[in-house]
């Protein structure tokens, strides 16, 4: 269903019983039910927000709060429209509501860095609306024209008198709801675009902050997995008789292709899963490698067949032209996330309750719900604040898991997968091959070649997606055959190569999909993780065989009233590009992604043959920032999680096992490695496009065209090895 | 049983002797505030006080501390006002965090033997604490600001 803001709006009744509030930040997000029988008197003007009798405003956070701050930023677009301070609104995370999707995936689903981006004028519409509302009541009340009143920090102002919030839902409940509700102008402004704190800060600093793996339930069971050693791999038979003697330990069952160990606790689980010994059919992983894969991958680098995904010009023969050629490739990573995947699970009477943290509480809904054989409105997932999510909880097979062994045992369960569990059972950044191939005449003219063979993440995710998308009675082979329609021009293959924003007079970008049997997923930017790090820097490499300055050699072919050239010029004085000491060497990229554009410029020193990245220079337009030190946040976290994959990020497979299993073979960057980031957001007025993904593209290319200034060794290869 | 202080009140538990404390803090206390990062000691996320010092509580098994004093996140101050957590508020360190409570604990323990810690004292001290969300930057920056002030871990977390 495709719902317009009016639509939205309109559609939300003004009932006259709202939800019960005083549920803070650390809890998780109910059902939708609430709406209809919260406590009678409160104000629910739309989904968003309710307004008590005694002044509380609630607001509904409904995409997932995994860290990039959005329970602030939505706080703010809303309190800004309802004049009421964001500091002061209370926070719940949202159940599963048609008016909280994302109209244009039709999933309530929090990725590509859309939740300020997509939500930011129906937030404000459903703050406006609300305090419209109020403001009518008030001139009944008061006797008073609309135009005579004013708003300010919860209370309607006229003359002399005030009247709080509070004390008007009653009559504003009643009244119709407005066809039309006017925005405040920017320039009146007072939260938007303050750095106000967040507003999940201190419950995150004193352990009150409740994530999925802190949810307890009455009676509950801790539940781990032991699952195939490799990829895909089927349970033959298991023996429990040692597991089943471990102090504490309820209950060893098969659960599809795992064996659940149930116990009163993680660590008798955890100890026991030790103790059992299994048998499995690992014939699906064999030949699954790392290896076989790059060498498909290079081989279809120069197959005939391929989509042609961008094609502008006409290729050139010249005499004396300069031909460039290299290929590049990037490995499969992990997320990580520093919370292992887990989620509680409660099956009672054909019913099934799941907390969690997650990025798609309706996927979650409609893979329990065909998991358990059971209908979605048998389902409620409740989502709680993420550990981390980078893309990982998109997917939900950890909140099935659970909610099939609460079934199988009959108990309230927590399901907790171990750091190791984690590494081996992610859905992994796809790797990926690209060739290109850049032709420069004699008279300047350019052609530039980009082949890319990669995974299709479309074919592997889009039918669950889908699944949830269409009604349950739909059949799996109409998801599936979607899944596969998409996947010849998968953009999130693509995404950041056939974007490419510089003029040459002849472009051709054409993909390959070679999709081996290794789970993929989203991983923080997707496609442009790779692509951009390709791309970036094979301009680089022309820029250098042209014996051309790289940051003028891209200004030199991009349209000059471009955001990439109005950045790249602000970032060479950030950094006193070209002004160095003779010890320290610069890179720079520059790269769009969900609608942002960053540049960022990295500097190199060298002591001898130690390598030391000692600053980052990062620029960004992200449109209006509604909260720029979140911003700011964005960016250096972005830059530390992409400098991570640079220098470290690998996962390899061996006959379809993962060859990593903890940090110490899967290492993060640390305190002691992190360089100086500065950080300076551009100007804008424009409306805001996303923070949580843009900084991560730029800077493995950055990082990787200093170390060619710095050593004159061209790393194509990620993660880059010194 | 075995009995220790925990948060400064007594406690007597009947666990099986090898139960990390992890595990005894948040399925037997109830101590939610200490994470489960890795289990093998690699992340930090975990960290405790053990008489005072940083420690990895996933793989310090329960009768290894029994007779003495562990602190939590949640018995780091008496209204969650420590000089270090307000720095982190005031700076804006959080993010989705998960890590933080051991982030914190870290920083506790270090300012606790080291009022003035060097950057690199500070790096140090810190590197056994993984932030997946890139926190680090803002974490020395409220060290630092601690650091810098009137620290004293005895008057209660006044600075």
């Amino acid at each position: 269903m495709r719902t317009t803001r009016r639509g939205l709006i309109k559609s939300m009744l003004v009932t006259g019983t709202g939800l019960s509030l005083g549920v803070h930040l650390t809890g998780c997000g109910g059902s939708s039910d609430q709406y209809s029988h919260g406590k009678k008197g409160d104000f629910l003007p739309n989904a968003f927000l309710s307004i008590s009798p005694s002044g509380e405003v609630g607001l509904q956070i409904h995409r997932a709060e995994m860290g990039q701050g959005i329970t602030t930023g939505f706080a703010q677009i809303v309190g800004e429209e309802l004049d009421f301070d964001p500091r002061q609104i209370k926070i719940e995370f949202a159940g599963i509501h048609p008016e909280f999707q994302d109209p244009d995936v039709g999933l309530q689903f929090t990725g590509g860095s859309n939740s300020v981006a997509g939500n930011y004028l129906l937030l404000r519409e459903a703050g406006a609306t609300a305090r419209h509302l109020l403001l009518q009541a008030a001139a009944k009340a008061l006797s008073a024209d609309i135009s005579a009143l004013s708003t300010r920090d919860g209370k309607v102002y006229h003359e002399t008198q005030s009247l709080a919030y509070g004390r008007l839902v009653a009559l504003a409940a009643k009244l119709p709801l407005p066809d039309r509700v006017p925005l405040k102008p920017s320039s009146t402004f007072k939260y938007i675009g303050q750095s106000i704190g967040r507003v999940d800060a201190q419950q995150k600093v004193d352990g009150s902050a409740q994530f999925g793996i802190d949810v307890v339930q009455q009676n509950m069971l801790t539940a781990v997995l032991l699952r195939s050693p490799s990829i895909g791999g089927l349970l033959i038979d298991y023996d429990a008789a040692e597991a089943l003697r471990v102090n504490g330990v309820k209950h060893v069952v098969r659960v599809g292709e795992a064996v659940a160990v149930v116990a009163t606790g993680y660590w008798p689980a955890r100890k026991a899963a030790g103790l059992v010994s299994a048998n499995w059919d690992e014939s699906a992983g064999k030949g699954v490698s790392t290896d076989v894969i790059f060498v498909e991958q290079q081989r279809l680098l120069t197959a005939d067949e391929a989509e042609v995904v961008r094609e502008e010009g006409e290729p050139f023969i010249g005499s004396n032209t300069i031909t460039l050629t290299a290929s590049y490739r990037a490995p499969h990573l992990a997320h990580a996330t520093m919370e292992p995947m887990n989620a509680v699970a409660d099956y009672r009477d054909g019913q099934v309750r799941v907390w969690a943290g997650n990025q798609g509480p309706d996927i979650a809904r409609d893979m329990v719900a065909r998991a358990l054989e059971l209908d979605r409105e048998q389902v409620e997932i409740f989502t709680c604040l993420l550990g981390g999510g980078f893309g990982r909880r998109v997917v939900p097979d950890y909140m099935v898991e659970a909610a099939l062994v609460s079934k199988a045992v009959q108990n309230p369960v927590k399901l907790i997968w171990s750091r190791e569990d984690d590494m081996a059972n992610d859905y992994y950044r796809p790797s990926h091959s690209s060739r290109l191939t850049a032709k420069v005449s004699d008279s300047g003219k350019l052609s530039w070649t980009h082949r890319l063979v990669g995974p299709s993440l479309y074919r592997q995710q889009l039918p669950t997606s889908m699944q949830a998308v269409l009604p349950s009675w739909a059949p799996e082979a109409a998801s599936n055959s979607v899944g596969a329609m998409m996947a010849s021009k998968d953009p999130t293959s693509i995404e950041g190569a056939a974007s490419l924003p510089y003029q040459f007079e002849h472009i051709d970008v054409s993909y390959v999909e070679h999709t081996p049997d290794v789970p993929i997923g989203f991983w923080r930017s997707v496609g442009h993780s790779q692509n951009a790090f390709v791309v970036e820097s094979f301009i680089d490499e022309v820029a250098n065989k042209l014996k051309q300055d790289p940051l003028s050699f891209r200004l030199a072919h991009l349209e000059a009233q471009s955001k990439h050239a109005k950045l790249l010029q602000r970032v060479q004085q950030m950094s006193n590009w070209g002004r160095q000491p003779d010890d320290v060497f610069q890179g720079v990229a520059v790269h769009e992604s969900f609608g942002t554009v960053v540049a960022e410029v990295v500097n190199i020193s060298m002591a001898g043959e130690k390598v030391s990245v000692e600053e980052v220079f990062c620029i960004v337009d992200c449109g209006r920032a509604i909260n720029p030190d979140l911003v700011v946040t964005q960016m250096q976290s972005a830059i530390i999680f992409a400098l991570t994959a640079a220098f470290y990020g690998e996962i390899t497979i061996k006959d379809g096992t993962i060859q990593q299993s903890n940090f110490h073979d899967y290492p993060m960057l640390r305190m002691n490695e992190v360089p100086t980031i500065t950080v300076e957001i551009m100007p804008s007025s424009a409306a805001p496009t996303g923070v949580g993904e843009p900084g991560v593209p730029p800077l493995a290319p950055a990082l990787a065209n200093a170390l060619y200034a710095a050593t004159g060794e061209r790393h194509r290869t990620l993660p880059i090895r010194l | 049983m075995i009995d220790l202080t925990v948060n400064g009140s007594a406690v007597s538990l009947d666990v099986g002797v090898d139960t990390p404390v992890l595990w005894v803090l948040r399925d037997h206390l109830g101590l939610m505030g200490t994470k489960f990062g890795c289990g093998a000691g690699l992340c930090g996320a975990c960290t405790i006080h053990l008489d005072g010092v940083a420690t990895r509580s996933c793989i310090l098994p329960i009768a290894a501390v029994a007779g003495r004093q562990l602190t939590t996140i949640e018995g780091l101050s008496e209204s969650a006002d420590h000089p270090l957590q307000r720095a982190w508020v005031e700076h804006n360190v959080p993010q989705c965090g998960y890590c933080q409570s051991g982030q914190l604990m870290s920083a506790a323990a270090l300012l606790s033997e080291n009022k003035q810690p060097s950057e690199t004292e500070i790096d140090q001290a810190m590197s056994g604490n993984i932030c997946r969300c890139g926190t680090y930057p803002r974490i020395k920056r409220a060290i630092q600001q601690v650091a810098v002030g009137h620290y004293d871990p005895q008057d209660g977390g006044q600075s």
